[in-house]
């Protein structure tokens, strides 16, 4: 069933997805993101009035480098209830999205997480766990508090593939399955806007 | 020939006010406070003005050696310079903060104006500088006898010998704060603050800290100061959780809040449960581990009063402080840790399953299992229905009481929505509507004696349930909750994976188990994920015994008192039987009065068969000088008299150090110094009572009352040598501790006793200010001396020196020797 979505909106993407983004750390010891765009692509000059690459900086997220409860359930449940959705994220809604400065991103090596093992194997697995397919990197994206930027909750899931990268609404419920001795399955239908 | 002539100006003789040089580590100007059981418990209730600040700063270390990777720097580099970065910045904000709070630069946080723009705009207008004659800081290196007041009530002099040889090691318990360099322990470090504060800092203690941490929180993240102190960290820094990584504990007997009766600071008080050996903690003996939490004040109440001697912080049994740190910071991670891990488990739990099903449609598939012919589905049945009826009987009523209150709980409430897009209520009203479904259904079984003969094992019921039944502490955060022949089944699966519980039984007792936790957990939200910075008074055993009135410290004294007044007046009783006085209940209960004050007022009545003359003269001959002695009246409502006055209860002895109008403390008469007027008077007071008791001893038998004195007296003397529940205090100059062990190169008893009472050992005021004066400075061992104030000069002895060195003294003292004498460094 969750193939069959995929393949879905695989076939319905907009071609224009085609950037990529990396989380990397400056001099001054600042995060920021940097996205390249392909020739075609317009997403890199909607970001950020740039035609190929541009690079957003990443403000203070409070409480990020800690093991305080809603971060440790964050970085405890990537993968497993907090995954991507089947439901793409607009464009325009996640540049709107990034440009109002309330995000933070977490990738696999991410220096925000005190939590895990840096770089260890179960994180890599946690992070691939976030996309369908198997995607060559990941980013969870959380949105902040607009006054005390302290985290609110999960948002978007980048995930990259060999030719295109694509964005999730990060799920806010698991699929659950009821079954009883039959094993006859009860799937709870995810409520939403198919994009 | 080497000729010294040093000249300095003496221009105060008090030993208790030396002044303070830059960088100065000493902390001998001042006195260390030391107090027994009561007089500690009655301190929790006034500010402190020495804090130690535990700085963790293994968040910090573990981004930056991240961050470096990432970067491809040197990690360790990187993150050695972080962690120095870090110390400095967060010590230097605290010393920032405190130097404006007390100079007036910065005002008390106005809490009915806070807000961001209110901390900005008061901390714009603010620019003075750090300023060390108000605020001193100290890396506390090893918790030496220099920190014994922690853990005795009264020293002796072998204790006081310890001390002396600390003292003349202060590097090894302290280091400067400006050595930010050394790292004795990576990971975290203890710094001590000590206020200088004004007189007048009892009235705004309280508001002092809490503006403090207010600040720190605000500056720490938005200040241009913390920018300049942890550059180029400053942008990492800011994310960090900084309420999870310093905790502020106060240095002593009072406290830095007022400690209230509530789940917050009886948890935060139960840190110091977090000070024992790591090796020999186990997370679920503590009652921050425990599978369920039950009243906090229940818990004090079950628990003996501590000794101070029984050192709750277990200071003696690590080496240095460095150990010690670790240990607590290691102990504290570890059960937060184990809380974490509960919390997110349990609300995961209630949100998946209050999601997945409806209370019906669960209460149908578990009425269908209950049919199934299946012994080990019985089993657990048999263990769902005993948990959810005992639970039920929790506190009366569990779910009743607990489970729906925690929908009120706004930090609960704004965790879970990270956890469910449905709103905790619903959960809750899930567990509410199952919970009742559930007795149900057991209470059916129960009718239709569905459990004849069935015998049920031990070893699956929940922790929690062994815990309230029978007291066992089996806790296993992984144990699992159900029966083999379940395991084959899986009732509730998640992204087609995960199981959340095999048979609909089993999701009925999962959800227990979770609203359990979360109600037990959601008690100690505030030490598990702080929202603000914390501080706990954990040095004072007794400061939430007194705030949730487990613990009175003045109620030896009024026992103490009530007792004299029942000895006295049975004296009077059989003098002049029936007792004939009375006091008018009008008298304002603590009040410090004497009894001939009383008479005078007109506040004591007499039985109207008696003459008023003659009972006052019997009075006279009772109380003989008892009379003048200030005494703290105390009303009992009890009717002890056929009249409808209240009785007189009490008459007491006025303490030599009473600190203020309300606070009477008493002391026995071995204690006392003669050296001030009130001191004298107190001392006579003491006096008198002994002599007083010797005295009557020797009154003439024909006098029938006098053994009921005697043993009234006796008993009083008594109570005033209880070493604990009557409030005792001493202050303890280093300066002099330090200096007779210099001038004797021992402490012997007696001088023990006098530098317990604040008295040098050494011989009169004006030499030993001198001789004071001149080891401050100079580190010298004075021997002997044949130097005289009134003489103006005179040989000194030291041990530095073979040849007596020549002391003069005109409009300063002047040292002749052609011995090399070396100033102090420290």
């Amino acid at each position: 069933m969750k193939l069959l979505l995929f393949i879905f909106f695989i076939i319905t993407i907009k071609s224009s997805w085609s950037q990529n983004i990396e989380v990397k750390w400056n001099n001054d010891f600042r995060k920021e993101l940097h996205f390249s765009c392909q020739a075609h692509d317009l997403f890199c000059e909607k970001m950020c009035q740039a035609m190929s690459s541009c690079i957003i900086e990443e403000g203070i997220c409070r409480n990020c480098i800690g093991t305080g409860l809603k971060l440790h359930h964050l970085f405890t449940e990537i993968g497993k209830t907090i995954s991507s959705s089947t439901i793409l994220f607009p464009e325009d809604t996640f540049i709107e999205f990034i440009r109002s400065g309330h995000f933070a991103a977490f990738s696999p090596k991410d220096a925000y997480n005190v939590i895990d093992a840096f770089g260890s194997l179960s994180v890599l697995k946690k992070f691939e766990a976030l996309c369908p397919d198997e995607s060559l990197s990941q980013i969870i994206f959380v949105e902040l508090d607009k006054i005390n930027r302290s985290i609110i909750g999960p948002q978007v899931v980048y995930c990259e593939y060999p030719d295109k990268s694509l964005y999730f609404k990060v799920r806010s419920t698991p699929d659950f399955s009821l079954e009883e001795r039959n094993r006859a399955t009860i799937s709870i239908p995810i409520p939403g806007v198919f994009f | 020939m080497k000729l010294f002539l040093l000249l300095f100006t003496i221009t105060r003789l008090n030993a208790a006010e030396w002044k303070r040089g830059e960088g100065d580590l000493k902390f001998t100007e001042g006195f260390i406070n030391f107090s027994n059981r009561s007089s500690c418990a009655r301190k929790s209730l006034e500010p402190t003005k020495s804090i130690f600040l535990l700085v963790d700063n293994v968040n910090i270390a573990k981004s930056a050696y991240r961050l470096a990777k990432l970067k491809g720097i040197d990690p360790v580099y990187t993150t050695d310079y972080a962690i120095e970065k870090f110390r400095y910045g967060i010590k230097h904000l605290v010393s920032l903060i405190s130097s404006r709070l007390i100079s007036g630069g910065l005002p008390l946080v106005d809490d009915n104006l806070l807000n961001e723009t209110y901390l900005k705009n008061n901390w714009e207008k603010s620019y003075i500088p750090i300023q060390k004659d108000l605020i001193g800081c100290k890396v506390v290196k090893k918790m030496s006898s220099l920190f014994s007041y922690l853990n005795v009530s009264r020293p002796d002099h072998y204790l006081f010998e310890e001390m002396a040889k600390d003292l003349e090691n202060m590097g090894e318990t302290f280091s400067s704060c400006d050595n930010f360099k050394e790292k004795d322990n990576p990971e975290v470090a203890l710094y001590q603050f000590d206020l200088r504060a004004p007189d007048d800092f009892k009235k705004y203690g309280f508001r002092f800290w809490y503006s403090l941490k207010v600040y720190l929180a605000w500056a720490y993240r938005f200040s241009p100061e913390m920018k300049t102190f942890t550059f180029p960290f400053d942008h990492l820094f800011k994310s960090a959780d900084l309420e999870e990584m310093v905790l502020f504990i106060s240095n002593g007997c009072e406290s830095m809040t007022p400690t209230e009766c509530s789940d917050h600071d009886l948890n935060l008080e139960k840190l110091s449960q977090l000070t024992v050996p790591s090796s020999t903690l186990d997370v679920t003996e503590t009652s921050l581990g425990k599978p369920i939490v039950g009243s906090p004040v229940d818990e004090l109440f079950s628990k003996p009063i501590p000794l101070k001697e029984d050192d709750l912080l277990n200071l003696g049994d690590f080496k240095g402080t460095d150990e010690w740190i670790k240990n607590f910071r290691d102990n504290i991670v570890k059960t937060r840790g184990y809380q974490k891990i509960r919390f997110n488990r349990a609300l995961s739990h209630l949100n998946l399953i209050s999601l997945s099903t409806d209370p019906d449609k669960l209460e149908k598939k578990i009425i269908k299992e209950t049919f199934e012919e299946n012994l080990l589905l019985k089993q657990e049945l048999f263990y769902l229905c005993s948990e959810y009826q005992v639970a039920k009987k929790i506190k009366s009523d569990f779910f009743k009481n607990d489970v729906s209150r925690l929908a009120l709980n706004g930090s609960l409430r704004s965790l879970f929505s990270q956890f469910s897009s449905q709103d905790i209520v619903r959960s809750l009203d899930f567990v509410l509507s199952l919970s009742s479904k559930m007795i149900l259904i057991c209470n059916d079984l129960e009718v239709k004696n569905y459990w004849q003969g069935f015998e049920s094992k031990k070893d699956g019921f929940s922790p929690w349930y062994l815990e309230v039944t029978r007291g066992e502490k089996d806790f296993i955060l992984d144990k699992d909750q159900t029966v083999k022949s379940s395991l084959e089944r899986s009732y509730l699966r998640i992204n087609n994976e995960t199981v959340i519980c095999h048979t609909g039984i089993h999701c009925a007792r999962i959800l227990l188990d979770s609203i359990i936790a979360i109600s037990s957990l959601s008690k100690s939200l505030s030490t598990i994920s702080p929202d603000g910075i914390n501080s706990t008074n954990m040095a004072n055993p007794y400061s939430t015994q007194v705030a949730c009135g487990t613990y009175d410290p003045w109620a030896k004294k009024n026992r103490m008192i009530f007792e004299a007044f029942h000895d006295l007046t049975q004296t009077a009783l059989f003098s002049l039987a029936p007792s004939p006085i009375y006091i008018s209940a009008d008298i304002e209960p603590k009040k410090i009065v004497s009894f001939s004050t009383l008479i005078k007022e007109g506040k004591v009545f007499y039985d109207p068969k008696f003459a008023p003359k003659k009972v006052k003269l019997s009075l006279v001959t009772d109380l003989g000088p008892l009379l003048g002695v200030p005494c703290a009246v105390s009303i009992s409502g009890s009717r002890l008299n056929p009249l409808q006055y209240f009785s007189f209860t009490g008459i007491s002895f006025s303490g030599c150090r009473e600190r203020s109008r309300s606070e009477l403390q008493v002391s026995s008469g071995d204690e006392f110094s003669s050296s001030s007027s009130f001191r004298q008077a107190c001392a006579a007071c003491a006096i008198n009572l002994q002599t007083m008791s010797s005295a009557v001893s020797s009154v003439h038998p024909a006098f029938r009352f006098s053994f009921f004195l005697l043993k009234g007296i006796l008993r009083f003397a008594s109570n005033l040598k209880d070493p604990q529940d009557l409030a005792k205090s001493w202050k303890v100059s280093p300066q002099q501790v330090s200096l007779s062990y210099r001038y004797f190169g021992k402490i012997s008893s007696s001088c023990g006793k006098k530098l317990l009472k604040g008295v040098s050992c050494l011989p009169s005021q004006c030499e030993r200010n001198v001789l004071e004066d001149l080891t401050r400075k100079y580190s010298l061992s004075p021997v002997s001396t044949d130097f005289s104030c009134f003489r103006r000069r005179g040989n000194l002895k030291v041990k530095e020196c073979n040849e007596p060195i020549y002391l003069t003294w005109h409009r300063g003292l002047e040292i002749k020797s052609d011995c090399p004498i070396k100033e102090r460094s420290l």
